[in-house]
This record gives structure tokens, C-alpha cells and sequence, in this order.
């Protein structure tokens, strides 16, 4: 028995020690990156590819993914919106704070948040079944605006859904949303012909779009994107600006030491931005758009504003 | 056949309990999903009326062989009491303490002789959970001897 | 179809590394699977990203060894303990467990065996040869038709409780009711959740299925006499090989269960979203149609159905990812990670612009599952030994462990074993209580399919509720419902008939 207390406090002793932090002593153990979602998806998927890469620029210490889903992400953020801001724990942040902070009662809000990198920008596109109905852009807004045309989203108060909601209270449109749970469900309705068009991702419907199976109608983006060169975007077609995407960062506890800080900045920077990590990206669909924490801070913020401005919409129509 | 049905831990009676059980839970869950909006509500409050119809059918037909007899209340009640405390320790110090704890409760609560060979198979086990978890699998487990398989 | 290719791939298949790194995969699929808690998709996770640096002919077979094989390996703890490595092994562990306390676990053991290689197999030439017609098929299930056939899967628990139909229904509408906790799919409005952010999501299914039947177990030792608590396993005969290689008139006898098996859990489980468990209670309820009342005793048919259904469904759900290139769920998403990472797409041009990884990929699960049958074999001779020779009291202590650990693991976090106790005592009671436990899980799992199905329905209808009958694979499948209803109770009433005159 009284070899466990031993040890225990050993390792307590140790862990002590490194807990005064020097920029030069960081990192000294393992980082914590929680992702606040199941393994399966976009956000575990990029979390692991940067774990995967981490050893290389951490002095061989590894970003351990933890998985930790539930409240739709809110238990994984709160986690690290709690966590000591040490520099030992890091979240996959994506635009679903903003929303959580905004809809849900939650103890957590931007400035919760330290945003150390942005690494991925995904903008969102309107598509359609290759044999649908809906030829282009113009008869998809003919036709929600004479009559109306079922949606397929990936869930009820997502970003897809609040795009669509925005872009129907703009133009004033008609949409029957069909919710589902998730980008292959909204993949298989539009295959099958159950529903006419859906909200998505760039990066979710790029592979399907390179087999033919379904087409973009627009892309609400600012320019054209060379993942999808002949997709329109939304404002060539119509003439209005209308911009929507998602992103995927990484974000630190509020009340991070500037040194660590800047050191945690520079590392992600460099792993973001290493050739190795670029091309593995590029292999699985992920366009790299590297940018640091300020420049992620003012996208967040803008980010905010956009949804506080939509929020109206989402109230009413639930 | 007798017997059962007069003995109230076992046969007809427990089912009786059963459906009031039921019945409690069908009108709760009617009181609650009536402040719901509709799309929401309205599966709750079908649920809520069928569980309320369960629980009469329930009392009207009860079966014969539910039993509690041969529980030992003791050994269920000192159960829960460890889990207890293995939640908590599991939150507070780490999964190798409370596993460690876990082992070692389950064990003499099922009449194991407690001893050194105890706590040395326990140690054993738990190291083993440790390793298979964290070093194999790659899922990491808290816990200040655990963080030793992941690092 | 690519003759010249399908057979390089199988060749190559056949050379040293894939086909180690094929075998590492099974062994690994079946620890993990027999580990509750433990399952395909969170090793996947983990292996995925560690597949980078292999080339794609290591790759894949090691990833479609663990896909394969992790779903048999949850019916070693079902029918040994009664307690499910996997969801989809919930009802092998009724007459599993039955033939063990028979002392036929051998046999048991035997038959998941051969029923999921066999299954496995057939599934997997039907994934060379028919993934595109199946995959056409699929794509004409909307949300109507998921309405139907969730509410024909649901219909299989009516004869499932032992004897007392109103148990069945009451255990699945506490099913149903658990489903409701957390945000409405329409609107998102949280229900039943007090405020509580964990149970935004409703409660998770792993910690769930842990407690029921893992912990529960626990809990049933802890409170059973203590006098015998000492000796070993006294109800337990050794295994031997002789018990587990099944003659032939065994075979001949279960050869119609398998392909009736098989059959649905192809054609169902291709479905993404919801088919596994529906294809293996659906195959159940064909057995128990047959067998009545002898299903649930220990009946070989009881384990060679649900065997054969799951092990089909694990091939099938990679048709959609393949043909179409939407992963039909969270573990052949994660295989969509892998084949991105090697520079493949998923989907229609798969096999036209990298015919050799494509062949690779699904003749590697031809070879796991035949792999899968001297392996299982193997395990199926050392694990119930290893559990016999452990006195009770530490297996108690050892299997409440693995489910507190498997709890934790899930989410991260001790919220998951909470649920798992809570489970644990629910599911020690509804023993206690004779009310079956198979009803719950399958209205679990179901009733967010059918509640998102349904109103998504009725907002592409408008809100008619006619339209689940105007669509003719929706109306076919509600008719076969009814009937199916009806069926037993008209049967009940002929019976008594003729019995008042007589």
C-alpha cells in the first residue's frame, strides 16, 4: 500500500514544479486539445492531424486529442473555459462559441477565449442534385421566391441553417427546411431527389461535386475558390453580397502569461504553416489559410456580429 | 403458487409497484411537456398518455415472475456507496486511484478475503487497464500513475 | 466490374504486409470489441491519423481488420457474461448467455463464429460485386421511408418480453422517453434537461448500454448470497475445440437463418443512419416467429440471427461510402478520413481512377472475415478458460473496472459513468423485474430517427400526414407493420374460438 502514495506524490511533486511557468520552461509535458465533438468529424479529424505534427515543434511533447462532446459543444468549450490558462490546454474553436455564447445560457463567451491561430476557412455553398430541377442560382431564387423549395440543413440553429434563414430573410424567400443531423444525411437526400437544394460546406460537398453527383448553385464567398474554379459566387450571379462560411482555430483559456502566449503563436504558427502539415491538409480536403491570433480575433468579432444580427430570425422561426 | 402471490417482495405485487411506477412517471411526464411548443411536446405528451395506459394494464395483468427475494439490500447499499466514492475520487485524484479503490471494494464486498494478494492483483489489474488504454489504444486516462503510459 | 484488377488486388492481398497488417487489424477489432465500452469507432480514431506514414496497401487492411472483426468480438462478453462488448452484440447475449448457463458456451461460441464468418463473407462478395445497385437502392430511402421502417423495426418487440407483452411495450416506451432527453431535433427546444448542459445532446448511448448490462451484472454479484462467492465459476464447463466446431447437421440446420440473416442485414443495413440494430432486431424477429416460445432458452437460431445480421451490416454500411461517397456512419466517416489521407476520394470514381486500393480495400473485407474464423476460434478456446479459472469476486471487481474506465473514456469525463450507474441500477431492477432490456435499446436508438423523420416529412408535404402512405416503399412498410401487429392478436382470437366450442 504504501507504495502508491509514493509515487503519487512524486508525480504531484513534479507536476508542482512545472507549474511556475517560464516562457523558456514551456512547453515541459503533453498539451491537452480538446475537441468538444465525437471522433468522426471535421474538427477531430484536423485536431489529430496537428497532433500528429505537434512532437516536431513542441520539443517532442504531443498534443493529446480528447474527445468531449455534449450540449452541442458547450461541454468541451466550458471545459476549457475553466481550464487554467497555462498553455496545457487548447480547444478546437470553431463558430460554434459564438453561436453557444449567444443562444444557449452558457458561463463562457468570446473573451473567455485567447485565440492563438486560425488554420482552416471554409465557406459555405448552396448546391443542388446534377439531374434536380434547379438549373442555376437564378431558378433556385425564382423558385423560393414564387413558390418555395425544401432545404436540406445539418440541423436545426446550425451555421447552415442561420445562412439559409439570413439569405431568406434578405431576399425573401420561401424554404421548408428539412433538419438533419449531419453532412451525409443532407448528401444522401440531395443524391435521392427528397430534397431540392442544401446548405453546406465547401469542404463537405467538394467530393461528391468532383464525382457529379451534385452541383453548386453559388458560393457565398468573396471570390471564386480554386478547390470548385467553375462555381459562381453568389454575388456574380445577383449583384448582392451575401457571405457565409465556417472556420476551424485554436484557442487558449483567457488570462494566458504573454510569454507563453507568444510562444504557443509562434509554434502553431510554424507547425500550421510547415509544408508537411499543408500537404497533408490538402490530401484530405482541407485548404490551409493560416492566420494568427489577432487576425483570428478580428474574424471571431465579425463573426459575432453577423449572428447577432441574424439571431432575430433564428427566434422566430423556432 | 400460493406463496408467491402472497409474499410482497416477489410475483404479482411487485409488478402492482411497478405500474404505479408508471403511472407516477406518465402524469410527470404530461405536467412537463405541456410547457413545451408543439413540435417538441407532442411525442412527449403521446409517450406520457401510453405510459399512463402501460401502467393500468400493468395493474390489471400483472405477471408472476418478477423477484426481489434473495437481494441482499446490504451488499446493494454498500455497492452504490463505493461508486460513490469512486466517482468522486475519479474526478478528484485520477482514474488509477479509483480504479485502484474499485477493484479493491468490488472484490471484498463479494466476499474476497482481503489481503496482500488483493491489493497486489488489484495493483496488477490496474496497471494493465492503464497500459491497454493509454499506451495501446492511445485514449488517455487521468490520473498522476497513469500519465506515465501516455507521455 | 474490373476482373483483371479484382484479381491483382487479391493477390497482392495475399503478400506479406498487407496481410500481417490484416491480421494485426482482427486481433486488434476483437479485443476491442469484446471490451465493453471499448469500440470500432474510437480505435479507428485513434488509428487513422497513425496511418499517414503507411503506405495505403498497410493501411487499409489494418483499418478494415478492426471494422470487421470489432463487432464479433462483442459477442464473446455477451455470451459468456450476458454482457454486450458492442451494441450490436444486445441480443446475442439473450440466448448466448442462456447456452452458456447450460453449460453449451463452446457450442455458443461456435455458432457466433461460423454465423459471422459466414454472414460476413456473403456480405462482402455482395460489397464486390453489388455495391452500386445496392447503393442506388439506398438513395430511394427519404425521410418518409426511414419513418416506415424504423416504425417496422420498432414493431419486432411486441412478442419480445418473456410472456408479458405489456413489459415489452413498457420497456420500450421508457425507451422512447430516455430518447426525449435533450434538444427537439425540429426546434432544438431542450426537453426534460433542467438547465443541464449535459444532457444537451440527450445521454450518450455507450455509458448507457454499459450500465444495463454491464454494471448491472456487477450489482446483481454484489448482492447475491456471499457463501458461494468464493468458489469458481461452478456453472461452467471447459471448453474445448470438439464443442466449437459445429457438425455438419448443425450447419445444415442454421444455413436458412444465415441467409435470411444476411439478406436483411444487407438490404438494411446499407441505410445510413439507422440500419444496424433495426437489420439484427428484424432477423431476430424472424427467428422468434419461427421458434416462439423457445426463443430466449438457449435456441442456436437465437445467436446464429443476430451473428449473422451484424456481421453483414458491417460491409454493407461501407456500400454508400464506396459507391457514393457518403459515409453512412460516425466509424466508416472516419475510414473517409483514411482514404482522403492517401490521397483517394470516396465514391464513384474510386474504382475507375485507383482500381487497386479500391480492390484492395474491399477484398480486404472478403479476407478479415474469413480471418476472423480461426482467430475467433482461437479466442473462443482461451477466453472462457481464462474466466472460469478467476474466482467470482475479482471477475466482479475486474468488470466494473473495465466498465467505469469504458464509461469514462467515452466523453472524457466522469459524467459518463454517472450515467452508467444510473444505468447499472436501472438495469439490475428491470432483471429483477422480468421486464426485457432488448425493447429499450432498439426504441432508444430509434426514437430520434423516427421524431426527425417525421418532421421532416411533414415539411416536405406541408404537413399532410398522408404522404408516409402515398409513398409506395413507405406505404408497403407500414402495411407489413400492421400486419405484423395484427398478426399474433388475430391468432389469439382464432385460438380461443376454437378452443370454447371444443
Amino acid at each position: 500500500m504504501s507504495v502508491i502514495p509514493l509515487r503519487i506524490a512524486v508525480v504531484l511533486l513534479a507536476g508542482l514544479s512545472s507549474g511556475a511557468l517560464h516562457a523558456a520552461d514551456y512547453p515541459q509535458k503533453n498539451i491537452d486539445y480538446i475537441v468538444p465533438f465525437a471522433p468522426g468529424g471535421a474538427v477531430d479529424f484536423t485536431g489529430r492531424l496537428i497532433a500528429e505534427a505537434a512532437p516536431e515543434v513542441f520539443d517532442g511533447h504531443g498534443f493529446v486529442v480528447k474527445n468531449m462532446p455534449g450540449g452541442g459543444a458547450v461541454i468541451g468549450q466550458t471545459h476549457v473555459s475553466r481550464a487554467p490558462a497555462d498553455g496545457y490546454t487548447l480547444l478546437a474553436m470553431t463558430s460554434s462559441v459564438i453561436n453557444n455564447a449567444l443562444t444557449k445560457p452558457v458561463s463562457y463567451d468570446l473573451d473567455s477565449f485567447t485565440p492563438l491561430a486560425l488554420f482552416n476557412l471554409d465557406p459555405g455553398v448552396i448546391v443542388t442534385a446534377t439531374d434536380g430541377e434547379l438549373e442555376d442560382l437564378q431558378a433556385f431564387l425564382d423558385a423560393a421566391s414564387s413558390d418555395s423549395v425544401s432545404i436540406a440543413t445539418p440541423g436545426d440553429s446550425t451555421s447552415h441553417h442561420v445562412t439559409a434563414l439570413a439569405l431568406a430573410e434578405e431576399e425573401g424567400l420561401n424554404f421548408r427546411y428539412v433538419h438533419n443531423t449531419s453532412a451525409a444525411l443532407q448528401l444522401h437526400q440531395l443524391m435521392g431527389g427528397h430534397v431540392q437544394a442544401g446548405f453546406m460546406s465547401l469542404g463537405e460537398a467538394i467530393g461528391p461535386v468532383e464525382d457529379g453527383s451534385i452541383r453548386i448553385l453559388a458560393l457565398l464567398d468573396g471570390a471564386r475558390n480554386d478547390l470548385a474554379p467553375e462555381a459562381p459566387t453568389y454575388q456574380e450571379v445577383t449583384g448582392h453580397e451575401f457571405q457565409w462560411g465556417t472556420f476551424r482555430g485554436i484557442a487558449a483559456p483567457a488570462g494566458l502569461a504573454d510569454d507563453v502566449k507568444e510562444e504557443l503563436e509562434a509554434r502553431l504558427g510554424e507547425l500550421l504553416t510547415s509544408p508537411d502539415f499543408v500537404e497533408r491538409m490538402g490530401e484530405a480536403g482541407y485548404r490551409v489559410d493560416y492566420r494568427d491570433g489577432d487576425a483570428f480575433s478580428e474574424l471571431l468579432e465579425g463573426t459575432a456580429e453577423q449572428m447577432l444580427r441574424v439571431l432575430p430570425l433564428l427566434e422566430t422561426a423556432s | 403458487m400460493t406463496q408467491r402471490r402472497l409474499f410482497a417482495l416477489s410475483g404479482h405485487w411487485l409488478d402492482r409497484g411497478l405500474s404505479l411506477v408508471c403511472l407516477a412517471l406518465g402524469a410527470g411526464v404530461l405536467m412537463i411537456a405541456k410547457g413545451y411548443p408543439t413540435s417538441a411536446g407532442a411525442l412527449p405528451m403521446i409517450l406520457g398518455w401510453l405510459l399512463m395506459g402501460c401502467g393500468i394494464g400493468l395493474w390489471l395483468f400483472p405477471g408472476k415472475r418478477a423477484d426481489m427475494r434473495n437481494v441482499r439490500i446490504g451488499g446493494l447499499l454498500w455497492g452504490m456507496a463505493v461508486f460513490v466514492a469512486v466517482l468522486w475520487l475519479f474526478a478528484s485524484l485520477g482514474a488509477d486511484v479509483a480504479l485502484f479503490v474499485l477493484f479493491v471494494g468490488c472484490a471484498v464486498l463479494s466476499g474476497y478475503p482481503p489481503g496482500l494478494r488483493l491489493v497486489a492483483t488489484a495493483l496488477l489489474f490496474v496497471i494493465l487497464v492503464g497500459a491497454i488504454f493509454g499506451g495501446l489504444l492511445g485514449v488517455p486516462l487521468p490520473g498522476p500513475v497513469f500519465a506515465l503510459f501516455s507521455a | 466490374m474490373d476482373y483483371s484488377a479484382l484479381l491483382a488486388a487479391g493477390a497482392h492481398a495475399f503478400s506479406l504486409w498487407p496481410l500481417l497488417s490484416l491480421l494485426a487489424g482482427v486481433s486488434l477489432g476483437l479485443v476491442v470489441g469484446s471490451i465493453p465500452g471499448l469500440n470500432d469507432t474510437i480505435t479507428l480514431a485513434v488509428l487513422v491519423p497513425i496511418t499517414f506514414a503507411l503506405p495505403s496497401n498497410i493501411a487499409f487492411p489494418l483499418l478494415v481488420g478492426v471494422y470487421c472483426s470489432a463487432c464479433f468480438g462483442g459477442a464473446f462478453p455477451a455470451i459468456l457474461l450476458k454482457i454486450p462488448g458492442t451494441a450490436s452484440s444486445v441480443l446475442t447475449a439473450v440466448d448466448g448467455h442462456a447456452m452458456t448457463r447450460q453449460g453449451r458456451a463452446g457450442q455458443a461460441l461456435g455458432i457466433a463464429t461460423y454465423s459471422s464468418t459466414f454472414a460476413g463473407t456473403l456480405s462482402a462478395l455482395v460489397l464486390i460485386f453489388f455495391a452500386p445497385i445496392l447503393a442506388q437502392y439506398a438513395l430511394r430511402f427519404g425521410p418518409a421511408e426511414y419513418f416506415a421502417l424504423c416504425i417496422l423495426g420498432l414493431s419486432t418487440v411486441v412478442g419480445m418480453g418473456a410472456g408479458n407483452a405489456m413489459k415489452s411495450a413498457l420497456a420500450c416506451l421508457l425507451g422512447l422517453l430516455v430518447a426525449m432527453i435533450g434538444m427537439s431535433p425540429e426546434s432544438g427546444y431542450p426537453r426534460f434537461t433542467s438547465g443541464n448542459f449535459w444532457l444537451y445532446e440527450g445521454l450518450p448511448l455507450t455509458p448507457i448500454l454499459i450500465g444495463l448490462f454491464g454494471l448491472s451484472v456487477v450489482f446483481e454479484m454484489l448482492s447475491s448470497e456471499r457463501s458461494n462467492a468464493r468458489d469458481k465459476g461452478a456453472d461452467e464447463v471447459p471448453v474445448r475445440f470438439a464443442d466449437m466446431l459445429l457438425p455438419w447437421s448443425m450447419v445444415r440446420r442454421l444455413l436458412p437463418t444465415w441467409l435470411n440473416a444476411s439478406a436483411l442485414g444487407n438490404l438494411v443495413g446499407v441505410l445510413p443512419g439507422a440500419g444496424m440494430l433495426v437489420a439484427i432486431y428484424m432477423a431476430y424477429e424472424r427467428v422468434r416467429r419461427k421458434f416462439g416460445e423457445r426463443c430466449g432458452q438457449g435456441l442456436p437460431e437465437g445467436i446464429a440471427a443476430p451473428e449473422a445480421a451484424n456481421n453483414s451490416v458491417v460491409a454493407s454500411s461501407m456500400v454508400p461510402l464506396l459507391s457514393l461517397g457518403i459515409p453512412g456512419n460516425s466509424t466508416s466517416a472516419l475510414f473517409l478520413g483514411a482514404l482522403l489521407i492517401q490521397g483517394l476520394r470516396p465514391g464513384p470514381s474510386l474504382f475507375t481512377d485507383t482500381p487497386d486500393i479500391a480492390y484492395l480495400i474491399v477484398i480486404c473485407f472478403l479476407i478479415a472475415n474469413l480471418a476472423m474464423f480461426p482467430l475467433g476460434l482461437l479466442l473462443a478456446r482461451i477466453i472462457p478458460n481464462m474466466i472460469r479459472s478467476v474466482p467470482r469476486a475479482l471477475l466482479a471487481a475486474a468488470i466494473a473496472c473495465l466498465c467505469f474506465t469504458g464509461a469514462f473514456a467515452i466523453g472524457n469525463s466522469v459524467f459518463g459513468i454517472m450515467v452508467a450507474v444510473a444505468f447499472g441500477i436501472i438495469g439490475f431492477m428491470f432483471n429483477r423485474l422480468q421486464v426485457p432490456l432488448s425493447p429499450f435499446i432498439l426504441a432508444l436508438v430509434l426514437a430520434p430517427v423516427i421524431e426527425r423523420a417525421f418532421f421532416q416529412s411533414m415539411s416536405l408535404s406541408g404537413g399532410s400526414v398522408a404522404y408516409f402512405v402515398t409513398q409506395p416503399l413507405s406505404a408497403a412498410m407500414l402495411l407489413f407493420t400492421l400486419i405484423f401487429m395484427v398478426w399474433p392478436l388475430g391468432k389469439l382470437i382464432i385460438r380461443r374460438r376454437r378452443q370454447v366450442p371444443g
